[in-house]
């Protein structure tokens, strides 16, 4: 058993709008031991990246964790430190990567100064070396003839490479921890199975645990140790990779898995969910998935559900299961 | 089943201006000699990466945009260079639906306003019928009467392409187009508009060209797939023999790319190598030996031609 390196507890965050709060995370708790894969699935709006945001600390102004969510890294609330404390954690620590490296990227600087910049803020390695740290890391990551490539601006490269440089950037200060928020979403399927590729072997090489936010239930399938479903900014049901695929058991995971066209399935209608996800600015009193639900019925109405544990290490939030 | 349209050696390039005093120079080559077929009440699955071309040929076969070279034609009719005037009726034929619901629908139009407005453009229905047509196909995508009136921010993206496919379906085309239509939907939405598709063609007995660069999406609406690369036809072929046995390397790369979501599937996996050349300057010989784990001397050479053996096409010197 590895030790846990994060835990979250009871995570609300909320936005503040003139048209009210908007609960974006609505009691989040999950664990990820070292070296494993957490993988986030759910559709957009689901809080999934919401989620991610809240452990970085990278909010905008208008939200807010409230005051009884724990966020524990390696044991140390990270709700509870001074903002001076958390910089030195993100990127030392947590790292994180994004679905659209051409925002994620400053497009004024080459990509040689933008990931030095990272390793001179946070090492005290002179320009010079830092440099040939910048080179190594381009090479680790899959981008050849690295010396000529730290020249070049983010325009000059493909979408697939500037993702590389953004993994190399991530893991520049050796991080425990990796948010990959949707990190192949932009891409094409043979870049996608390229990307993930490196994520894996880096992973395997550096013992890093990784969050992977994704709405494709095939990467979860192929790239995750646990997967967490989320709806409407709760965790709805929570297990191993393999449990959840075999035996799924919240009825919205079940929909989820039946809505993706499977090959060789053409001639199978596609289950399709009705309806769309509910505004999070005027929750019910009972389930919120409801409205959409094919098995609901009276009881459901009258209260959230909690996430049980159905099975051993299978937790769902459903009254019907 | 006869033919609808047919594209004859279809080659687009486009200028490649780089910067604000760049003149000429350098050409995008979009479309390189793409030939192909689309049979009445058929769904054509049109797939490729980013940069394969496979809208730049939508839009010229909808006359969006004229081709640089090669030929349209639409119910044996050359269109390729039809006036605008004549045009009109191509256009009521030949319908699209676009990829953005939100960019692909007016802002300021109330949605029935919008369905309706083919019929008083064609002139074939005076406003007051129009409007009850328009009613009565948009609650065939689902979209009920007491919404009509309302306007395109009031719907969500899956509902507001709901309406974009009724005006598409609006004039009674004889193909639609749909460009990456379900790209930006939830999977749960995506399900629900794919589905639609198919419930419409069975009604209407219509013919689609679907464009999409998911190969699980694509297998699930077609029943013939085109398989592009660099704006070149790769392959060709009924959609499950495509499927079950892929000719072309990149087709076979394209299929073991696709994440399945099954953990216990184990699958052997075609890692590309290198990234998609970009299209100023062309590989020579076939477009693929850059990243092909199969090439030979021959493919940097000569460019292999569009070839068929038992009904399938492909372009490639060594099929699998």
């Amino acid at each position: 058993m590895n030790e846990i390196l994060l835990k979250v507890e009871n995570l609300h965050t909320s936005f503040f709008s003139d048209s009210g709060e908007v609960k974006a995370v609505r009691g989040v708790t999950l664990s990820l031991e070292e070296g494993k894969t957490l993988g986030l699935v759910g559709e957009s709006g689901c809080g999934k990246t919401v989620t991610a945001l809240s452990i970085m600390q990278l909010l905008p102004n208008n939200a807010k964790i409230s005051p009884s969510s724990r966020i524990l890294y390696k044991g140390k609330d990270l709700l509870k430190l001074s903002q001076e404390e958390m910089r030195l954690v993100r990127g030392r620590e947590i790292a994180m990567i994004f679905q659209e490296p051409m925002t994620a990227l400053n497009p004024v600087f080459t990509i040689g100064e933008q990931i030095r910049e990272a390793l001179e803020l946070h090492s005290n390695l002179g320009k010079k070396k830092a440099m040939d740290e910048v080179v190594k890391l381009l090479e680790l990551v899959g981008i050849s003839e690295a010396q000529k490539r730290i020249k070049d601006y983010p325009h000059q490269l493909s979408g697939g490479m500037r993702q590389r440089v953004l993994i190399a950037m991530a893991l520049s200060l050796n991080p425990s921890l990796l948010i990959a928020d949707e990190p192949t979403t932009a891409l094409d399927v043979t870049v996608q199975a390229q990307i993930l590729e490196l994520i894996s072997n880096l992973q395997n090489k550096n013992k890093i645990a990784i969050i992977l936010i994704t709405h494709d239930l095939g990467v979860v399938a192929e790239r995750v140790d646990f997967v967490g479903v989320m709806y409407a900014g709760a965790i709805v049901e929570y297990a191993s990779t393999k449990d959840l695929f075999e035996l799924p058991l919240h009825p919205y995971t079940k929909a989820l898995l039946d809505a993706i066209p499977k090959i060789g399935g053409k001639d199978k209608k596609l289950n399709t969910l009705k309806g769309s996800v509910p505004p999070l600015t005027q929750l019910p009193k009972g389930c919120i998935f409801y409205e959409r639900c094919v098995s609901a019925d009276s009881k459901c109405i009258q209260a959230q559900p909690e996430l049980i544990e159905v099975r051993k290490g299978h937790w769902a939030a459903c009254i019907k299961i | 089943m006869k033919t609808l349209l047919k594209a004859e050696n279809i080659v687009k390039n486009f200028p490649a201006k780089t910067g604000f005093f760049a003149s000429g120079g350098s050409v995008i080559h979009a479309l390189n000699g793409v030939s192909f077929t689309v049979e009445r009440g058929e769904t054509l699955g049109l797939v490729g990466e980013s940069g394969c071309g496979k809208s730049t040929l939508a839009k010229i076969i909808a006359r969006l945009i004229t081709p640089t070279d090669g030929r349209v034609f639409f119910e044996g009719e050359d269109i390729t260079h039809l006036k605008q005037n004549k045009l009109k009726k191509i256009r009521r034929n030949i319908q699209f639906v676009f990829q953005d619901p939100h960019a692909s629908l007016n802002p300021q139009m109330a949605i029935i306003k919008t369905v309706s407005e083919p019929f008083i453009v064609h002139g074939l229905r005076r406003a007051k019928e129009a409007f009850s047509e328009a009613e009565r196909i948009l609650s065939l995508v689902g979209i009920p009467k007491e919404m009509v009136s309302r306007y395109p921010h009031e719907f969500s993206t899956g509902q507001r392409q709901r309406i974009a496919i009724a005006r598409a379906l609006a004039l009674n085309p004889k193909l639609i187009i749909a460009d990456e239509p379900i790209a930006s939907l939830d999977v749960s939405i995506q399900a629900q508009i794919l589905n639609l598709f198919k419930e419409l063609k069975e009604k209407f007995n219509l013919t689609y060209i679907f464009i999409s660069h998911d190969l699980r999406v694509i297998e699930y609406i077609s029943d013939r797939v085109l398989v592009m690369y660099l704006g070149k036809i790769m392959e060709v072929a009924k959609n499950s023999d495509l499927y079950n046995h892929p000719i072309h390397p990149y087709t076979e790369a394209l299929l073991s790319a696709i994440p399945i979501p099954d953990p216990a599937a184990k699958k052997k996996r075609i890692i590309l190598k290198g990234e998609i050349p970009g299209l100023t300057k062309l590989p020579s010989g076939c477009v693929f030996h850059t990243r092909c784990r199969y090439a030979e001397p021959k493919c940097v050479e000569e460019i292999p031609a569009l070839t068929e053996i038992n009904g399938r096409y492909f372009a490639c010197h060594f099929p699998l």
